[in-house]
């Protein structure tokens, strides 16, 4: 009786399992149709399934990819961290970190995962492509021809002529900036070395009695929008990416938008697509031009590695 | 006149507590002064009387204390004149009833006609009393309906006067307008203020203290009178359209005045008169300002309106530079 109990018991448990592992199953192969279709909500959905049952390294490495190409970008770090983490980890997911981190501008931390793919696979000819370009990217961010490696400055411009009280025409402004700058006038310009929220407290000094007051107030300025520009689309070969550098709104004497887009293709345009024919990974680049003295310079140029697939699983499809 | 003081009725009741306190908080004056009647007008005081008025929300339950911080005239804070000895006394008087406020000569900067008007409530005179020494004396209990009921209020307002008697030392105390004998726990939603104000500056150089006259709606135009600042720094005018106009400045027992507009957008707000100090040594003096009626303003304890900023402007545009500028222009 006792042995009779001990084999229900066994081939119960063994049933339960199988019914997880062909309930995980069965939502991964759903999610994989959907992401193929670039469904990439639906195949979320399928995979968090998928996860909720078992948080297997699989189901944590398709919602890694998923929400990548879903542009959840926090999310999908937390699962490539899960996924890195889980006991039954491959190799190969260093190469799809490394290149998530390298779209991301994440530079120094692709190359470490990149680094770590090639002591498993030292000829693989795609990381190693990666990693040729990274060292490059140390060197200098856009083309060197075009020698736009000088800093950059985050500059302000304060027009206080409608703060100006007629019956105090000796009132002189005074701004100090928190950067220890102080400077006098009703317009000044100041420009900052770093980007970030900067402040200035105003105060004023009467030349007719010499009298400087406290601080009357404090301004906030908010000179946190770096040089950058954004992706969108699918990343498979024929697909289109828009890139989108709309969200750059305070550059003074705007001339235009250039764009290398790396295989040979140059556009102009706040906002363009481009379709990539070939698989591979391509440099494009964004060079912001501006007038100045009637002549075109170049303001910065930021750059972004586009990698373009084959199909959207070939990386990390198990 | 009616809508403003509506307006004042309204904005007493958001006051913090401090408003109980004179001087307050906010207005960083060391002291009130009163000089007795045979001081030289070099100290400061130029009649020997202050008058100030309190007041009571209508809906206030229970009693109310008008307290006095060291009402005698020798020890500690008070100004010692001739022979090392104190040798004066003040007299302290609360009125309330028909009149109390309402009667033109209590509202007047000089204390000329009918300025005890109203219902005489309590008096008691103060001399070189250790006992009352930087300590509180307390008048009342009072029902808030002893004072006289101002519908532009919406409340009872009690009048204090201090009047400097035989003497020539000074006197500097402090009011606090009380809803406990005990405790100095303000009264919800009342305030104080004056027509003619007679105080103490805090002794350092470079300290600001603040006055803040009400702008009635029908004011276009004040003029500010100062008395005995001695020329001892600046005198700056500030609201939300005054960045800081200068006032003209009295010397050693003397008046000086000066005219300055008024835009309708410091209607029914408080200007703030900041004096600033350039010396460090003790000085008292005497403000008031009139109306273009040369009607005199009230200083409240704590502006109607909140403490007035100058309103700033300034048009802000960001860029990127490969060219760092950092330059005026003016």
């Amino acid at each position: 009786m006792k042995k009779l109990f001990r084999v229900s018991c066994f081939l119960l448990f063994s049933f339960g399992l199988s019914v997880i592992a062909f309930g995980q199953d069965r939502f991964i192969k759903r999610g994989n149709k959907l992401y193929d279709k670039y469904k990439f909500h639906k195949a979320i959905k399928c995979y968090k399934k998928a996860y909720d049952i078992d948080s297997s390294y699989l189901s944590s490495k398709k919602l890694a990819l998923a929400y990548q190409a879903n542009y959840q970008l926090g999310r999908a770090e937390t699962y490539f961290q899960l996924a890195l983490n889980h006991p039954e980890k491959e190799t190969e997911l260093h190469l799809a970190y490394a290149e998530f981190l390298a779209s991301n501008r994440r530079f120094t931390e692709s190359k470490k995962e990149l680094t770590t793919f090639l002591t498993a696979y030292p000829e693989h000819e795609k990381g190693t492509l990666m990693l040729n370009y990274l060292i490059e990217r140390e060197q200098y961010d856009c083309n060197p021809v075009m020698a736009t490696n000088d800093p950059l400055f985050y500059c302000v411009s304060l027009d206080a002529r409608a703060s100006i009280d007629e019956s105090m025409p000796h009132l002189v402004f005074i701004w100090n900036f928190d950067d220890e700058t102080e400077l006098t006038g009703t317009i000044v310009n100041h420009c900052f070395g770093k980007s970030g929220i900067h402040t200035v407290d105003l105060s004023t000094l009467d030349t007719l009695t010499n009298f400087r007051s406290a601080t009357d107030t404090t301004f906030t300025l908010d000179l946190s929008e770096q040089l950058n520009f954004t992706t969108s689309g699918s990343t498979i070969k024929g697909s289109e990416i828009i890139f989108d550098a709309s969200k750059l709104k305070n550059i003074k004497n705007l001339e235009g938008f250039l764009w290398e887009l790396g295989d040979g293709h140059y556009k102009t345009g706040r906002q363009i697509s481009h379709r990539y024919t070939k698989q591979g990974l391509y440099r494009s680049r964004l060079y912001i031009l501006i007038r100045e003295n009637d002549k075109v310079e170049i303001l910065g140029c930021v750059g972004k590695p586009i990698f373009i697939n084959k199909s959207i699983l070939n990386i990390g499809r198990k | 006149m009616k809508i403003c003081l509506h307006i004042i009725g309204c904005c007493l009741f958001v006051l913090n507590s401090y408003s109980q306190q004179v001087p307050s908080v906010e207005e960083n004056i060391d002291f009130l002064t009163t000089f007795s009647k045979e001081a030289d007008k070099q100290w400061g005081d130029d009649d020997h009387v202050q008058i100030f008025f309190f007041v009571v929300p209508k809906n206030t339950i229970g009693s109310i204390y008008l307290k006095v911080f060291d009402p005698d005239i020798g020890g500690d804070y008070d100004v010692i004149n001739t022979d090392n000895a104190f040798n004066s006394s003040t007299k302290f008087s609360v009125y309330g009833g028909n009149q109390a406020f309402t009667n033109a000569d209590a509202r007047s900067v000089d204390p000329d006609g009918f300025f005890k008007s109203g219902t005489l409530l309590d008096t008691e005179t103060f001399d070189n009393d250790p006992y009352f020494n930087n300590a509180w004396y307390n008048f009342g209990p009072y029902n808030p309906s002893e004072g006289e009921f101002v519908e532009q209020f919406d409340g009872y307002v009690f009048k204090v006067i201090a009047e400097g008697l035989s003497g020539d030392d000074g006197n500097h105390y402090k009011y606090f307008l009380s809803a406990d004998k005990v405790e100095n726990r303000p009264v919800v939603g009342g305030n104080a203020f004056t027509f003619e104000y007679t105080f103490k500056l805090p002794q350092n150089r470079g300290s600001v203290a603040h006055i803040y006259p009400l702008m009635e709606e029908n004011v276009i135009a004040i003029n500010q009178h100062n008395f005995d600042f001695d020329y001892e720094g600046i005198i700056k005018v500030y609201s939300v359209v005054k960045n800081g106009h200068n006032v003209m400045l009295s010397t050693d027992k003397n008046w000086e005045s000066s005219n300055h507009k008024i835009k309708e957008e410091e209607h029914g707000k408080s200007l703030d008169i900041q004096i600033v100090k350039s010396k460090n040594r003790i000085n008292d003096m005497t403000f008031y300002i009139v109306n273009q009626y040369n009607e005199a303003l009230p200083f409240f304890a704590v502006p109607i309106g909140g403490v007035p900023k100058y309103k700033y402007k300034v048009d802000i545009e960001y860029n990127y530079s490969r060219h760092p500028s950092t330059e005026k222009n003016r």
